[in-house]
C-alpha cells in the first residue's frame, strides 16, 4: 500500500514537473507547478509530517504560485518565450549532475545514526514550542530580516524611478 | 525574569544600539521632510557611537560574567535560547573593532553620498549589516550564523548596485547576489548533513559529538567530511577565498567606492568572525582535516591575488585583488592558531584584521575623495598628488606602505605575527611561499607610490572637498598604522 502510493506520488510529482518544462504557455507552467506542489505535499503525508505537508501547499500554492502567475499576466510573457534560446543543453546537464549527486548523497547516508529524532505526531505544537523558547532569538532576528528585505527593495527600486527619470509615487 | 535581563538583553546592547538606530531611522523617514536631512545623517552615527559605548560599559562593568557561567542551573530551553548569543571577553574586542570600522566607513558614505537622495536608505542597510556582524561573531549555533549570515548579506548586495547610473554597478550587484546566494546554499547543505550526523545546531554539542561519538561512529565519517569541504568552500565564497574569488574584483570594482570600504573591512572581519566561531569553535576536533587544505588554499589565495592585481590600471581593481592577497595571510594566521595556545593565536589574527581593515577602509577614503572629484579611480588619476595635495599624498603613502608591510607601519608587524605563529606550528612551506608572494606584491603596491610622487601628473588634479570630516577619517586611519605599530598591546598583543 505504502509502496504503491509512494511510486504513485512520486509519477504524478515528475509528471507535473515536466508539465512545467514542456509546456509552451507560461500559465499552463504555473498551473502544473500547483499539481507537483500537490504531488510533494502527498509525499510529506506518506512520510508522516502533516505539517510539512500543509504548509508546501499554503505558502508554495497559495502565495509563490500565485505570484508567478501575476508575474505571468503583467509581463506578457509571450513575447519573451519566442527569443528564449534552447535550454535544453542546459537541462539535461543539470539534471544529470543532480541524478548523480543524489546517488553520492544516498551512499553517504546510508550510514545516518539514529539519534535524529523521530517525526513527532502533533508537528504544531512541537514546532511552535521550539519557535518560542530555544529559537526564539534567530526567529526574533528573522522579523529584522523581513523589515530590511522591505528597506532595501525600497531602495533599489527608487534609485530606478530616479535614474529613469520617472514620475515619483 | 532577571535571568534573561542580566544574561541576554544586557550583553545584546551593541547590537541594539544598531538596531535601535536603524529603526529611528525608518521612523524619521517616515515624515518626509528634506529638513530633518541632517539630523538623519547624525543620527546614522547614533549606530555606531551607541555601539562602541555599550561595548565600553560592558567591558567595564563584568568582564567576564557573561560568558556561558550560568549553564546547568535553569531550564534546558532557557539555557539554549540565553546561549544562542555568546558574549566573551573576546568576542567584546571585536565589537570594539566593529564599531570603530562603521564609524570610520558611515563617515565616507555620508560625505560621498550627500546629495544622492537614497542616503537614509543606505544608513538604515549600513545599520542593520553592522548588528548583523555583530550577530554572526556572537553566533552560538548553527542557525544563528546562517540568520546573521544572510541578514549581513543580502543588504550588501543591494548596497553595491546602489548606484543605479553606474551600469557596472548593478551588473557587480547580480554577479555577488548569485555567487553568494550559491555559497549560501552549500552553507546550508553542510548544516544539513553535519545536524543529520551529530543532531544538533549547537557548536559545542556538535564539537563534544564529533570529539567523542555517540555509539561509536567514525568522526571522519564521509558525511562529516562532506560537511567540513562545503564549509570550505562556502565560507571561502564569503572571504574570497582563491578558487572560489572570481565574484570580489568585479563587486568591489562595481560597488560605490565607500561602500567598497566597508565591505572590505568590516564584513571581512565579521566573515573571519564566523570562520574563527565554525572552523576552531565547531569543527575542531577534526582540525587535521582541513587545516591541511585551508593551507594550500591560503597560498594560492596570496598568489592570486598579488599576481592579479599587478596589472591593474584601475586602483579600486588593484586593492581589490590586494584585499585578496590579505585575505590569504589571513587564512594562513587562522590554521595557525592552535597548537600555538589559542589565545595568542586570535589575537594576532585579531590585530592583523584590525590593521588590514583600517587600512583597506583609509585608502578606499582616499579613493572615494578622488573619485568624487574626477570622476574615476584610474592610476593616471593619483599621479602628482603627493605634491599638489601633501596631506592626502602622506596619508596614502602610510596606508600603501602599511598594505605592502614595510616595516616602520602597522602592516609589517601584524604581517610578522601572523607569519611566526605559521613557523611555530610547523607550516615553514607556507610562510616561504607567503613572504615570496609578498615581495611581488612591493612591485605594485610601489606603482602606486611612483605615481604618487615621481610622475609628472598628465592632468591637473584640483580636489576641493571641504569635508573636514572625510579628512579626519582619512587621517584617523593613517595614524592608526603608525600607532598600532608601536602600541601593539592597545589591540592585546
Amino acid at each position: 500500500m505504502r509502496e504503491g502510493l509512494f511510486i504513485a506520488f512520486s509519477l504524478f510529482t515528475i509528471a507535473a514537473a515536466s508539465g512545467v518544462v514542456l509546456s509552451k504557455n507560461p500559465v499552463y507552467s504555473a498551473f502544473s507547478l500547483i499539481l507537483s506542489f500537490f504531488g510533494l505535499s502527498g509525499l510529506y503525508l506518506l512520510w508522516g509530517s502533516t505539517f510539512m505537508a500543509m504548509i508546501q501547499i499554503l505558502i508554495y500554492t497559495g502565495a509563490i504560485v500565485v505570484l508567478f502567475v501575476f508575474v505571468v499576466m503583467l509581463l506578457n510573457l509571450q513575447v519573451i518565450r519566442e527569443n528564449s534560446p534552447n535550454l535544453l543543453f542546459v537541462g539535461v546537464v543539470s539534471a544529470t549532475v543532480w541524478f548523480f549527486s543524489l546517488i553520492i548523497l544516498r551512499v553517504l547516508t546510508r550510514a545516518i545514526p539514529t539519534n535524529v529524532t523521530e517525526i513527532p505526531t502533533n508537528q504544531l505544537r512541537t514546532i511552535s514550542k521550539l519557535l518560542f523558547t530555544r529559537y526564539l532569538w534567530p526567529f526574533e532576528v528573522l522579523s529584522l530580516f523581513l523589515l530590511v528585505m522591505i528597506v532595501a527593495i525600497f531602495a533599489i527600486t527608487r534609485a530606478q524611478e530616479i535614474s529613469h527619470g520617472g514620475e515619483k509615487v | 525574569m532577571n535571568t534573561v535581563v542580566d544574561y541576554f538583553l544586557i550583553p545584546l546592547l551593541p547590537v541594539m544600539a544598531f538596531i535601535f538606530a536603524g529603526l529611528l531611522l525608518i521612523l524619521v523617514q517616515c515624515f518626509k521632510r528634506p529638513s530633518l536631512r541632517p539630523f538623519t545623517k547624525l543620527l546614522g552615527f547614533l549606530g555606531p557611537v551607541g555601539a562602541m559605548g555599550a561595548t565600553w560599559y560592558l567591558f567595564k562593568s563584568q568582564p567576564l560574567a557573561y560568558s556561558t557561567a550560568m549553564a546547568g542551573s535553569y531550564e534546558a530551553w532557557l539555557n539554549e535560547f540565553i546561549q544562542s548569543y555568546q558574549l566573551d571577553s573576546i568576542t567584546m574586542v571585536w565589537y570594539w573593532a566593529i564599531g570603530a570600522l562603521s564609524f570610520v566607513s558611515f563617515i565616507f558614505i555620508e560625505a560621498y553620498f550627500a546629495d544622492l537622495e537614497e542616503l537614509p536608505e543606505i544608513l538604515i542597510l549600513l545599520e542593520f549589516i553592522a548588528a548583523a556582524m555583530m550577530l554572526l561573531i556572537s553566533a552560538s549555533n548553527l542557525l544563528m550564523v546562517f540568520m546573521a549570515l544572510e541578514l549581513m548579506s543580502l543588504p550588501t548586495y543591494v548596497l553595491v548596485g546602489i548606484e543605479r547610473e553606474k551600469h557596472f554597478g548593478a551588473e557587480a550587484s547580480l554577479k555577488y547576489f548569485l555567487f553568494g546566494s550559491f555559497a549560501t546554499v552549500l552553507l546550508l547543505f553542510s548544516i544539513a548533513l553535519l545536524y543529520a550526523y551529530t543532531g544538533s545546531l549547537q557548536f559545542t554539542q556538535i564539537s563534544n559529538f564529533l570529539r567523542v561519538p555517540v555509539g561509536g561512529e567514525n568522526p571522519s565519517g564521509l558525511m562529516v567530511l562532506a560537511a567540513s569541504a562545503l564549509f570550505i568552500i562556502s565560507v571561502g565564497f564569503k572571504l574570497g577565498m582563491a578558487p572560489f574569488h572570481m565574484w570580489l574584483p568585479d563587486a568591489y570594482e562595481g560597488a560605490s567606492t565607500p561602500i567598497t570600504g566597508f565591505m572590505g573591512s568590516a564584513i571581512k572581519l565579521a566573515g573571519f568572525g564566523m570562520a574563527l566561531r565554525l572552523w576552531w569553535g565547531m569543527l575542531a576536533p577534526i582540525s587535521s582535516h582541513w587545516t591541511e587544505i585551508l593551507g594550500v588554499l591560503s597560498v594560492l589565495t596570496m598568489f592570486v591575488g598579488n599576481l592579479g592585481a599587478l596589472k591593474q590600471k584601475n586602483l579600486k581593481r588593484l586593492f581589490a585583488y590586494s584585499s585578496i592577497s590579505h585575505a590569504g595571510y589571513l587564512i594562513l594566521g587562522l590554521i595557525s592558531i592552535s597548537k600555538v595556545g589559542s589565545q595568542l593565536g586570535v589575537q594576532n589574527l585579531f590585530y592583523y584584521l584590525v590593521v588590514y581593515g583600517f587600512m583597506f577602509l583609509g585608502i578606499f577614503g582616499i579613493l572615494a575623495v578622488i573619485e568624487k572629484q574626477t570622476g574615476s579611480t584610474d592610476l593616471s588619476n593619483v599621479e602628482g598628488i603627493g605634491f599638489s595635495h601633501p596631506f592626502l599624498g602622506l596619508c596614502f603613502l602610510v596606508l600603501v606602505l602599511s598594505a605592502a608591510g614595510i616595516p616602520p607601519t602597522a602592516g609589517f608587524l601584524g604581517k610578522y605575527l601572523l607569519f611566526a605563529d605559521a613557523v611555530r606550528t610547523g607550516h615553514t612551506t607556507l610562510v616561504v611561499l607567503a613572504v615570496l608572494s609578498s615581495v611581488i606584491g612591493v612591485y605594485y603596491y610601489l606603482r602606486v607610490l611612483v605615481a604618487l610622487y615621481m610622475t609628472e601628473p598628465s592632468q591637473r588634479i584640483v580636489l576641493t572637498t571641504k569635508n573636514r570630516l572625510v579628512f579626519l577619517g582619512i587621517l584617523a586611519c593613517a595614524f592608526c598604522m603608525i600607532f598600532f605599530s608601536f602600541f601593539p598591546q592597545k589591540l592585546g598583543i
